[in-house]
């Protein structure tokens, strides 16, 4: 019998790595004819709300509970599911692992998990949930594939996926205000975390202001909320950077917060980009990176974790050197000021233009190389 | 010589022991090697069984105690075992509470290296013995094929899903036999090229399903939670077991 589905991670629509996946994966095994709900850990409360997939077809998504991380109402969305379908359910979650604490999860029959992994070694909390019985993991990058099997725990590998509205696409220099001689700089990072900032933000804006004092004509766009209660308050960061004002500009704040920002207009922003600034401390995909490479734009990022099996050739790797992660018992990646600042001056010096090799990097997560896998994997874990 | 055998692993007269767990006399691979390897016992050696629920034996009747399972001992019946002394021939994990019984233990029977490293707080002198195996009806020497094999209780610990996503990155066709008669899954280890168990969430001291698999020739497809017999290849593995009976007495009776 095929098992239902159960998405656990954030709501379809919000405007997150998390929701973007969920609702490719949800309209795509809804198409192919799997009964699928979603059980949000962000974006619904209160009360089963239905979403109408791509197909047509509505299905329901589960409300978050009280926990912080749902932890309270997630065994027993999956039990209703399963009781609404009349099938096993296998829960799919899409979110880290090391929050999976509720202990009734081990009662479910199936769980695979799409687990992010942006450190190394992985770490224990992770390494003990992927090592569950009732646990397959899905490494959504080659690098957190090969934690996973240093570690002795099989897994599948299924990467995030880009969809086909990422494509270059004009008009972004007026969506983001910069008229065609600038050097655009584009981040696309969500503000969220302040010990430690995984975004690397100081990092970047200093980058950013060491870079922009020689060039005047360089720009930057940093698309995300500036100043956000779960993140860090990025105008005092620009200021004390020494960012001269007016030359990085964040998105209308009210827009951004109401999700207004679709794909299409993304896409645009992508393309005018003359380079995408993408260092962390760590990435368990970064599809923002993905993105912007199907459009054209070359990136910079952290030579650490999934990001250097993400970017083309052309684009820039920067150094660093690992730094401890008390919380999660494992290295992050501290990447270096000076090479990032190399980095850029070297993409301001490059021939600009659309990049095929980005276009043909980012071409190998177009979401029909992968998504079939998904059908294949979920019909095995029962 | 009188043998306490002090064990929980003992057939219940029942044939359905539960989910995931066998039909028959023997709920799993335990009860049943318990079973084979009191019936193996040498002439002059009476076994007495003992379950813990019943309580302890009186230890001045007997010459040797063996404890061949703790999960059922009261705390009670541990600190009285210490001060017996017993031989210890257990085949799962077992929690590191019970590391004085296994420092006070005549001697430690581990049915793996495996095992016996699994247990960092056990004392490093022990003896190997896995199970006896009778290997007569194991097919040998059957030409093999291009198929792997996963054969174990379905219970998520034994593999099933790692078995599949194995064969899956392979492009190798896998076939699932659970509940099976052992000659159906004997025939089947004849055949195929893999043999394939990939536990998972639990350390497997030493399946008896892996050994035959080996003796049967395929090859074997396991992960660092799987304990092995100390030898290699079919011929040696199938000596090992067949004389695990008799070194495992010799260990009673002159210990």
């Amino acid at each position: 019998m095929r098992p239902a589905i159960q998405i656990w991670s954030n709501f379809p629509l919000a405007p997150t790595g998390y929701g973007q996946q969920t609702r490719v994966l949800a309209d795509w095994l809804t198409a192919e004819g799997f009964e699928v709900s979603i059980s949000s850990n962000y974006g619904v409360q209160a009360a089963v709300q239905p979403y109408a997939t791509a197909s047509g077809k509505v299905i329901p998504q589960y409300p978050m509970g009280y926990d912080g991380y749902s932890q309270d109402v997630i065994v027993s969305h999956a039990n209703h599911w399963a009781e609404q379908t009349g099938r096993p359910t296998v829960l799919l979650t899409l979110f880290d692992t090391w929050v999976l604490k509720n202990d009734r999860l081990a009662e479910l029959p199936a769980i695979v998990s799409w687990v992010p992994i942006d450190h190394t070694p992985i770490p224990p909390a992770v390494a003990r949930w992927c090592g569950q019985p009732n646990v397959t993991p899905v490494a959504m990058a080659e690098f957190g594939k090969k934690q996973l099997d240093n570690a002795g725990i099989q897994s599948v590998f299924i990467p995030h996926t880009v969809s086909e509205e990422f494509s270059r696409r004009p008009g972004g220099g007026e969506l983001m205000g910069f008229s065609d001689d600038q050097f655009v700089v584009m981040m696309n990072a969500a503000n969220k975390g302040s010990t430690p900032t995984r975004k690397a933000w100081s990092e970047n804006f200093l980058a950013l202001s060491m870079f922009m004092a020689k060039h005047e004509d360089v720009v930057a766009y940093i698309h995300t909320e500036a100043r956000c209660p779960a993140g860090i308050d990025l105008t005092m960061l620009a200021k004390a950077a020494g960012i001269p004002k007016g030359r990085l500009v964040f998105p209308d704040q009210y827009a951004y917060r109401i999700g207004m920002f679709s794909n299409e207009m993304l896409a645009k922003m992508y393309s005018r980009a003359n380079v995408m600034l993408a260092v962390s401390l760590g990435e368990g995909f970064g599809i923002p990176t993905v993105e912007a490479q199907a459009c054209g734009c070359r990136v910079i990022g952290a030579n650490a974790t999934a990001t250097p099996e993400l970017v083309s050739k052309d684009s820039w790797l920067v150094d660093g050197q690992p730094e401890w992660d008390p919380a999660q018992l494992s290295f992050w990646f501290r990447p270096h000021i000076h090479p990032m600042v190399n980095a850029l001056e070297e993409a301001y010096q490059a021939k600009r233009g659309q990049s095929p090799q980005a276009i043909s990097k980012a071409e190998q997560y177009r979401e029909k190389h992968w998504l079939p896998k998904w059908g294949e994997l979920l019909e095995k874990v029962l | 010589m009188k043998v306490a055998w002090v064990t929980h692993q003992l057939p219940d007269g029942s044939t359905d022991h539960g989910p995931g767990l066998l039909k028959g006399l023997y709920a799993g691979g335990a009860e049943m090697s318990t079973a084979e390897m009191i019936a193996a016992a040498p002439e002059g050696v009476e076994v007495v069984t003992f379950r813990p629920e019943a309580g302890l034996p009186n230890a001045e009747v007997f010459d040797r105690v063996v404890v061949g399972a703790t999960e059922r001992l009261t705390g009670e019946q541990v600190q009285r075992l210490i001060e017996i002394r017993p031989i210890l021939w257990v085949r799962s994990i077992q929690h590191s509470a019970l590391a004085p019984l296994f420092h006070a233990a005549r001697t430690v029977v581990w049915p793996s290296h495996g095992c016996a490293a699994w247990h960092k707080w056990a004392p490093d002198g022990y003896k190997i013995c896995p199970a006896p195996l009778d290997t007569t009806l194991i097919p040998r020497d059957t030409p093999k094929e291009d198929f792997a094999l996963w054969a174990a209780r379905n219970h998520p610990q034994k593999g099933r899903v790692n078995a599949r996503l194995w064969a899956w990155e392979r492009d190798i066709p896998l076939v699932e036999l659970t509940d099976a008669p052992r000659e159906t899954v004997l025939e089947h280890m004849g055949r195929a090229r893999w043999f394939v168990h990939l536990p998972k969430g639990v350390f497997d001291p030493c399946p008896r399903s892996v050994i035959e698999a080996e003796i049967a020739g395929c090859e074997i497809v396991t992960n660092n939670l799987v304990g092995r017999v100390p030898v290699d290849g079919p011929e040696a593995v199938a000596a090992f077991v067949e004389g695990s009976a008799e070194r495992f007495w010799k260990v009673v009776c002159d210990d």
